[in-house]
């Protein structure tokens, strides 16, 4: 059984809960704490910035930047979002669509004169999606869409 | 209400033929050039996505025409409206998080869509809690039409999230404006148009199924309070 004050505790809560969330959310959509990650060129420009802290960066897997170390599954990649690049060093496990020329986001710490150092690596696919038939069309489309997205 | 009843049935059978047809072609549907057989997720997740924005929309007018009439039924249709799309909107980030691990390496990501859609379930059971923690149902019902209108500002967050903030989530893949066109090419793309129509029909039973239990119930309250308290 509900009681009153039961009842007026829910109708608190959920005026809380909901107004916050609504509040946060419309509050974040004004400063730009919506903006998931930056993209290369940002974070070549705000380097000292952001020197150490936890950042994300998304871009492209440079085609032909990937490098695997031989029995181990640390890899060494550049981000680039066609103006700037980033060399990035991971170890572990990446998404089933981590490829070259592909989009990613790398979560993680840049230190000045070091490589980016990525605790996660998430991959990010453009709006396109093209059957297998005719995947070179795709391949260009999703090129294209992905880096019209990392504006 | 009487209406809901006769089409009920029929809405019910279009949306059952609407849903076999439209998994048919998903079944057939080819494999994505990057994602393989996993891009069939998007026929639930798409679909799902859209009604409940929609059955948001309906909610906000539905509200809005019960403060403006203080007509009982668009209180029905409201109140229907607000189960059936918390019902859409958790199909959405439940596909979405299913697909999100193999595709994108994540279950959840705190990027503006994902989390302006979690905000989107958050609104409706709030409004869920708040109907029932009001003891007058009048009062509980302009709470919560008040509510949800304001709620409505979510709306646009969602749907352009993708193309005011960088997200990990992509942008539309049809839209009519930013990138427009149409992004899904070939064969992969009727299983979609027909899902999306089957989600429509099945939303809308889903309405009439709810919006007649909703008054059946309220009838009884009615009888039993009148019971309760003969002399009133």
């Amino acid at each position: 059984m509900k009681t009153l004050a039961n009842k007026r505790l829910y109708l608190i809560l959920t005026v809380l809960v909901v107004g916050g969330s609504l509040a946060a959310l419309v509050f974040s959509s004004f400063t730009g704490a919506l903006v998931y990650f930056h993209t290369p060129t940002e974070a070549v420009a705000k380097q000292r910035e952001l020197d150490g802290k936890k950042i994300r960066v998304g871009g492209m897997v440079q085609a032909g930047s990937l490098a695997r170390e031989a029995g181990t599954l640390k890899i060494r990649f550049l981000v680039t979002d066609g103006n700037a690049q980033i060399p990035v060093r991971y170890d572990g496990m990446v998404p089933d669509l981590f490829r070259e020329g592909q989009g990613v986001v790398v979560e993680g710490t840049w230190k000045s004169g070091q490589d980016f150092s990525a605790d996660t690596i998430l991959a990010k696919h453009s709006e396109d999606y093209v059957p297998v038939e005719m995947s070179e069309q795709g391949i260009a489309k999703s090129k294209e869409s992905l880096l019209k997205s990392l504006k | 209400m009487k209406i809901l009843k006769k089409i009920q049935t029929l809405l019910g059978v279009a949306t059952l033929v609407l849903l076999a047809v439209g998994l048919w072609f998903v079944y057939n549907a080819p494999e994505d050039f990057q994602q393989g057989g996993a891009v069939r997720i998007l026929y639930i997740h798409v679909p799902s996505a859209k009604m409940a924005l929609l059955s948001y929309l309906f909610l906000t007018v539905a509200s809005a025409l019960y403060l403006w009439k203080r007509s009982e039924t668009a209180d029905i249709l409201a109140e229907a409206a607000t189960s059936v799309g918390a019902a859409f909107t958790a199909i959405t980030l439940a596909s979405g998080s299913i697909w999100g691990k193999p595709m994108w390496g994540t279950w959840w990501a705190w990027d503006a869509r994902l989390t302006s859609m979690l905000v989107l379930l958050i609104l409706f059971k709030g409004l869920m809690v708040l109907r029932n923690s009001m003891d007058d149902p009048v009062k509980g019902a302009r709470a919560t039409a008040i509510l949800a209108i304001i709620g409505a500002v979510d709306l646009p967050i969602i749907h352009y999230s993708v193309v005011w903030w960088r997200t990990l989530h992509q942008p539309p893949s049809m839209a009519a404006s930013g990138n427009a066109g149409v992004h899904i090419s070939g064969p992969l793309l009727p299983p979609l148009l027909i899902l999306s129509g089957a989600f429509m029909l099945m939303g809308l039973y889903m309405v009439t199924v709810k919006a007649r239990q909703i008054e059946a119930r309220r009838r009884l309250d009615a009888l039993e309070s009148a019971r309760m308290h003969p002399d009133e």
